[in-house]
C-alpha cells in the first residue's frame, strides 16, 4: 500500500480553513482562494443553512471534509453513527479530500470532543487502523489522517510518533495529513527534532499539509490556531516542502479568527514557497 | 503497562474530574509536570463544551448574564457528559437541568426558554421540505376540501407556557437598548392559560412566534393528521374568533405548512 499516492484531487495550492464569521463574504463575493476546508460536522445536519451554503460553495470551488469526531483510536461504541452521518455528507458534497485525526475522542459512552494523543502502541496501530479501514470501506475512498499536537506521552509507548503514524498509514492504507505546526509543537513540547520526523515520513503517504499558530502556556506550547503561523514553522514548511515535494496546504485560524484579507496573507505566503519547491522540483526532474 | 481501553477511561475520568489513583502514573513527564499539561486538555475539553452551550443558549446567557451562566453550563458539563463527536449535539438535556434549578425562583420561565432554543436548534439544521403549492390547493375541487390533510414540517415545534416565550425570545434578538425597551412591555406573569410559541424556519432562519389559542389548536389538530374540517372545528372550539384563511395564509407564509394530501376515499 506504500506506493499508493493519496487519493485527493486538491489543487496544488493553499487553501484556507472555511469557518462561519466568513461563510456570508465567501458566498457574496466568491474571493479568489484556491480551495477551502471545513470542519465536517457542522455540516452533520439532514438539511438547512448549513447545508445549502457547503453545496454553493463546493459548486465554486474544490472542498476539504476534515473531521474532528470520528475519534480513531477510541473502542468506544459512538463510532458507527458518526460515521453513518460523514457518508451522506461526503456523498452529497463529493469532496476532494476526506480526512481525520490520528487520535482518540471518547472512551465509554462519554465524548471528550478534543483531539487526545494515543500511546504509541501495537495495540494502538491496531485499532486505529482497523476503525481507518472501516471508514475507507465505507465512504468507498481512501482517507487522510492528520497528526496531532501533544502535550504529554505515555510511558505505556514503545516506539516514536513518526513510526506510529507511518504503520498506521502502511496498515490501513491511508494517506497522511502532514500538520507541520503539530510537529513543531510536539517537537517542542517533548523535546524532539522536528526535521527527524519529517525525514520518517515517506514523500508519497502524504496527500495534504497543514499549517497553523500555537500559543505559549507556562513552558509548553498548545496549538490553538488563534495567531498567525510563526516563523520556525514556516522554515520547518519550507523544509518538509523540500523534503517531501510540493502538498496542497491549508492555513487553519480556529480562534479570534481575522478577516480573510488576512487569512489570503498566509496562503500567498504559502503559495509563494510552494512555487519555488514546484520550479525546484520540475528543473530537478 | 495498560491496555487501551483502560487507559483511555482512566483519561477520561481525569478531564472530567475523577483523577483515579494511577492517573499520573501512565505519563513519562513527572507528575508536577503532567499535572499541568494534563490541566490543559482539562481547560480545552471544559472549554468547548461551555462554548458549545454558549451558542446554543444564547438567550439563555443573556438573561443569566455571563457569571450565572457559565455556573449553570459547569454544573450541566459536571452532570450530562457528551454523547457524540459533533459539539453541536450537545445540551439537549438543559432545561431538564433548570427544571430542577434554583434559578427557576427569580426567572421561572428558564426551563421553557431552554427548551425554544433547543427547537430552534433542533429547526436549523432539519431536512428541507417543498413550499407549499397554493395553485395546486386552488384547484381542488370546493367539495374536496374538507377531507384534505395538510402537512405541517416535521421540525415545527409547538410549546404551551404559561409565560409569553416567542415575545422574550424576539426581543432578545435585538440590539441592547432596544431590547431593554421591548422586554419593559412584556408581561411576563404567568397567565392561567397557556399561551404558545410556534418555532420554525423559513428561507433558512430560523423563527419563533406567539400563536393564538385557536391558531394553536388547528396546527396541534394538523400535527395529529386531523382532516382540514375537522381541525377547523377543533380550532373553533377553542376560540370562537378562529379565522381559518387568515390562519392558513399565516401558517404558509412561515413555511410550517408544506403540502396537502387528498383524501379521495372520504
Amino acid at each position: 500500500m506504500l506506493s499508493l499516492s493519496p487519493s485527493t484531487t486538491l489543487p496544488l495550492a493553499a487553501g484556507i480553513g472555511l469557518r462561519a464569521p466568513h461563510h456570508a463574504q465567501v458566498l457574496a463575493g466568491r474571493p479568489a482562494v484556491a480551495w477551502w476546508e471545513v470542519h465536517s460536522e457542522n455540516f452533520f445536519t439532514a438539511g438547512g443553512a448549513p447545508l445549502a451554503f457547503l453545496q454553493a460553495i463546493r459548486e465554486a470551488y474544490p472542498v476539504s471534509l476534515h473531521g474532528v469526531g470520528l475519534s480513531l483510536g477510541a473502542v468506544d461504541m459512538l463510532f458507527e453513527a458518526h460515521l453513518e452521518k460523514l457518508a451522506a455528507l461526503v456523498e452529497r458534497i463529493q469532496p476532494a479530500a476526506v480526512s481525520e485525526h490520528l487520535c482518540w475522542s471518547s472512551a465509554g459512552a462519554q465524548h471528550f470532543n478534543d483531539l487526545l494523543p494515543l500511546p504509541y502502541t501495537e495495540a494502538a496501530i491496531q485499532q486505529a487502523s482497523a476503525r481507518i479501514s472501516r471508514v475507507q470501506d465505507r465512504l468507498q475512498r481512501q482517507i487522510l489522517v492528520e497528526n496531532v499536537s501533544s502535550y504529554l506521552t505515555f510511558a505505556d509507548s514503545t516506539m516514536c510518533e513518526w513510526d506510529f503514524l507511518v504503520a498506521v498509514a502502511a496498515r490501513s492504507g491511508c494517506g497522511i495529513l502532514l500538520d507541520i505546526n503539530n510537529i513543531y509543537v510536539s517537537a517542542s513540547n517533548h523535546g524532539f527534532a522536528a526535521k527527524t520526523y519529517i525525514d520518517a515520513i515517506p514523500a508519497a503517504l502524504v496527500g495534504e499539509m497543514h499549517l497553523a499558530g500555537f500559543d505559549h502556556c507556562d513552558d509548553f506550547l498548545i496549538d490553538t490556531h488563534g495567531q498567525p503561523v510563526h516563523a520556525p514553522v514556516w522554515d520547518l514548511y519550507a523544509y518538509a516542502l523540500e523534503r517531501l515535494g510540493p502538498k496542497p496546504t491549508l492555513i487553519e485560524w480556529d480562534a479570534d479568527i481575522p478577516s480573510l484579507a488576512v487569512l489570503q496573507g498566509e496562503a500567498a505566503k504559502a503559495d509563494r514557497q510552494l512555487q519555488r519547491v514546484e520550479a525546484g522540483h520540475v528543473r530537478a526532474a | 503497562m495498560s491496555a487501551l481501553p483502560e487507559l483511555q477511561a482512566a483519561l477520561g475520568g481525569g478531564l472530567r474530574g475523577n483523577e483515579g489513583p494511577g492517573l499520573w502514573a501512565l505519563f513519562s513527564e513527572p507528575q508536577a509536570v503532567a499535572e499541568r499539561r494534563f490541566a490543559a486538555y482539562r481547560r480545552n475539553v471544559t472549554g468547548n463544551w461551555r462554548s458549545a452551550l454558549a451558542s446554543t443558549y444564547p438567550v439563555l446567557a443573556q438573561l443569566l448574564g455571563a457569571q450565572r451562566f457559565r455556573e449553570l453550563a459547569d454544573q450541566y458539563i459536571a452532570t450530562y457528559p457528551s454523547g457524540s463527536g459533533d459539539l453541536n449535539a450537545y445540551g439537549g438535556e438543559l432545561a431538564s437541568l433548570l427544571d430542577a434549578s434554583t434559578l427557576r425562583e427569580a426567572l421561572p420561565y428558564l426551563p421553557d426558554i431552554a427548551r425554544l432554543e433547543w427547537a430552534l436548534l433542533q429547526a436549523y439544521g432539519a431536512a428541507d421540505a417543498a413550499d407549499f403549492d397554493l395553485a395546486a390547493l386552488a384547484g381542488v375541487p370546493a367539495e374536496a376540501q374538507a377531507a384534505l390533510r395538510l402537512h405541517v414540517w416535521p421540525a415545527a415545534l409547538l410549546i404551551a407556557s404559561p409565560w409569553p416565550l416567542a415575545d422574550i425570545w424576539q426581543a432578545h434578538q435585538l440590539a441592547t437598548n432596544e431590547r431593554d425597551v421591548a422586554l419593559a412591555g412584556i408581561d411576563t406573569a404567568p397567565s392561567s392559560e397557556p399561551r404558545f410559541a410556534l418555532v420554525g424556519r423559513s428561507e433558512g432562519s430560523v423563527f419563533a412566534v406567539s400563536l393564538n389559542a385557536g391558531e394553536a389548536a388547528f396546527l396541534h389538530a394538523l400535527q395529529a393528521a386531523q382532516p382540514l374540517a375537522e381541525a377547523i372545528a377543533t380550532a373553533l372550539a377553542a376560540d370562537n374568533h378562529f379565522n381559518p384563511g387568515a390562519t392558513l395564509q399565516r401558517l404558509i407564509a412561515l413555511h410550517t405548512l408544506t403540502g396537502f394530501q387528498e383524501n379521495k376515499n372520504e
